[in-house]
């Protein structure tokens, strides 16, 4: 009779165990999506405002690459497409060697482009259509890029690519999906145009 | 009863021991993931920090190389405490008046970044003319830029740029009428200069242009910060009361600093420059050329292939029947001269026909001729103002070796990127 009862008593225990096991893995694997979901966010903040940060000059010709939506212009085409060039140890005021970066949100992902320009201006190694990070759903309110003026005022302008050339802020907003149903990442940082300082 | 409740109780400890080590388990495993997830949160926030010291550190050389007079700055670290370090070092640029910057930021932790960046001023004696106020130029001005003498093309090199801070009293002609005269593009070019910069907040006007005035865009253009031209004080000797007047057989001796009363060059000056440069600093009136009848040449470059090249054999004339001779880079380097801050005007003064080979920075003085009309001033080599209002004629012939000549002392960041820390 006593063994009978312990038995029930460690079934129900462990029926409630196991309940409490699946339900906490079930929290663990998506929290582990989560905290991998904001990781990756972050890692691609982190090389986008890197990039963004050093950005000598912001181009205003919109870049010919699949990176980057098709049928697209600036200025208009700024909020998904971001092209620059990085000046690298140069001397005497030349603007070589240089890179050229381009970030851009096609196919629900946030893709890079680059190109080394060796102290000759002449281009030395070229990668395209690196996948920063994937599984990107910016609803089409929500730009990848934004820009700001010295005065902390977003430029919107839609006749002229002048003013996000001078832009003194760049601010990166990014909306992962990392599982279906549940609620997305929404990340965002904000880099300030080091070289854009006056 | 003592046995029953002993029986009772027979197994109850292993099983209170699996469920605590299971319970366990699983707040050791939730423990150890937040701490994953905080520790990460956490790198990132001093990954922010050390940037930001770094940052710090390219702002500190940045002042440094202000107040430097060579041409690098060793490592130098300077610890904030429990914020961290940032240690910063510099070299100037071989070829330009650039300083290249390195800093390294290191958070408390130890999480390091790294970022480069170069630090650049604003050429002294970039323009051909610049003023920080009124800038009238007379009928018949003009400005043009050379290279050397050895072709027209390299005599002739688009760099005759006329500059100033409030574009809105640049005036042309205010003297007299007719239109400026052609530079060294011939007489169908139509304006006055090269081009014109307005330097300002970005919010100033372009200069004014047109026929007889500035060239178009982009030829003309307005650019920032303002150039503020660097006060000039008195330098650490005796002032000369009674200065020798230059003029011919009375060279100014180079290699060496003066400080004159006043400065007076006449036809025939001419600066030795066995020993190096001459620099004058005054706090009075700066006269170049002779009162009565023409002028002549001022410290003319001499006929030296050692010194000007190829310049000083060249058989071109210029467009106003120069000699090619005259156009010699580098050598209105050769005299500088800087009117002290607060010496008033007028203060730089050119009498007719003057020919002159020089650089003057004279941040509080205005640039004065006592000619009017035709008799014009030739300048090859740039002034730097605070005001101009000639009655006569000025051709400025800019010298482009003289951009590196000195910068304002005030540098600015350009380049910064972040590399890998070594």
């Amino acid at each position: 009779m006593e063994l009978v009862v312990a038995t029930s008593v460690l079934l129900i225990f462990t029926a409630m165990a196991l309940q409490f096991l699946a339900t906490a893995n079930s929290d663990t694997n998506r929290t582990t999506k989560d905290v991998t979901a904001e990781n990756n966010v972050r890692n691609a903040l982190r090389l986008m405002t890197e990039d963004i940060r050093a950005a000598d000059p912001i181009s205003t010709t919109y870049p010919s690459t699949s990176s980057c939506p098709s049928a697209a212009s600036y200025p208009t085409g700024y909020g998904s497409c971001l092209s620059m060039t990085v000046v690298h140890n140069s001397a005497g005021g030349v603007t070589c060697p240089k890179s050229v970066i381009t970030y851009g949100f096609v196919s629900g992902a946030i893709m890079r482009d680059k190109v080394n320009y060796d102290s000759s201006c002449t281009a030395t190694t070229t990668t395209t259509g690196t996948t920063v990070i994937s599984n990107v759903v910016n609803p089409s309110g929500t730009k990848v890029f934004r820009f700001f003026d010295s005065s902390g005022n977003e430029v919107t302008s839609t006749s002229s690519s002048s003013p996000y050339q001078t832009a003194a802020s760049v601010m990166v907003t990014l909306v992962v999906q990392y599982q279906s149903g549940a609620p997305n990442v929404t990340v965002s940082s904000t880099a300030a145009l080091r070289n854009n300082r006056s | 009863m003592p046995q029953r409740i002993c029986r009772t109780q027979r197994g109850s400890i292993p099983i209170t021991m699996m469920v605590m080590l299971v319970v366990t388990g699983l707040v050791v495993a939730i423990l150890a993931t937040a701490q994953s997830g905080l520790k990460l949160a956490r790198r990132g926030g001093d990954s922010a920090n050390a940037l930001q010291l770094a940052d710090a550190g390219i702002n500190d050389a940045l002042k440094q190389i202000s107040q430097t007079s060579q041409s690098s700055i060793s490592a130098t670290t300077v610890s904030l405490g429990s914020a961290g370090s940032y240690t910063f070092s510099g070299s100037r640029d071989c070829c330009s008046s650039i300083w290249h910057l390195d800093s390294v930021g290191t958070d408390a932790t130890g999480v390091k970044r790294h970022v480069k960046a170069d630090g650049t001023t604003q050429p002294l004696f970039g323009n051909a003319l610049f003023t920080q106020s009124t800038l009238k130029m007379a009928s018949g001005s003009s400005a043009d830029s050379f290279r050397d003498g050895t072709t027209t093309a390299n005599m002739c090199t688009q760099h005759g740029l006329v500059g100033t801070n409030t574009p809105s009293q640049f005036t042309f002609n205010s003297n007299g009428g007719g239109q400026a005269i052609s530079n060294c593009r011939g007489n169908t070019y139509g304006y006055a200069t090269d081009g014109c910069i307005s330097y300002g907040d970005g919010t100033q006007a372009l200069p004014p242009y047109g026929s007889g005035a500035c060239p178009p865009p982009p030829a003309t253009a307005k650019t920032s910060p303002a150039l503020q031209l660097p006060q000039v004080q008195a330098p650490g000797i005796t002032l000369n009361q009674s200065p020798p007047v230059c003029q011919a057989g009375s060279p100014i001796q180079g290699g060496q600093i003066y400080y004159w009363s006043n400065v007076v060059l006449r036809q025939g000056c001419t600066v030795d420059t066995t020993n190096g440069r001459a620099i004058i600093y005054t706090p009075g009136q700066v006269e170049i050329g002779d009162p009565h009848g023409n002028s002549g040449t001022i410290n003319p470059p001499p006929a030296s292939t050692a010194i000007c090249g190829n310049t000083a054999t060249s058989s071109l004339k210029d467009v106003w029947n120069n000699t090619a001779k005259f156009y010699c880079p580098g050598w209105a380097a050769n005299l500088q001269i800087y009117i002290i801050s607060g010496s008033g005007s007028p203060g730089m003064l050119f009498h007719n026909h003057a020919q002159f080979w020089g650089v003057i920075e004279a941040p509080t003085t205005t640039v004065l001729t006592d000619g009017s009309g035709a008799p014009h001033v030739d300048v090859w080599g740039s002034i730097v103002a605070n005001s101009a209002s000639p009655n006569a004629q000025f051709a400025f012939h800019y010298d482009d070796s003289l951009g590196d000549l000195s910068g304002t002392g005030r540098y600015s960041i350009a380049n910064w990127r972040e590399e890998p820390v070594s």
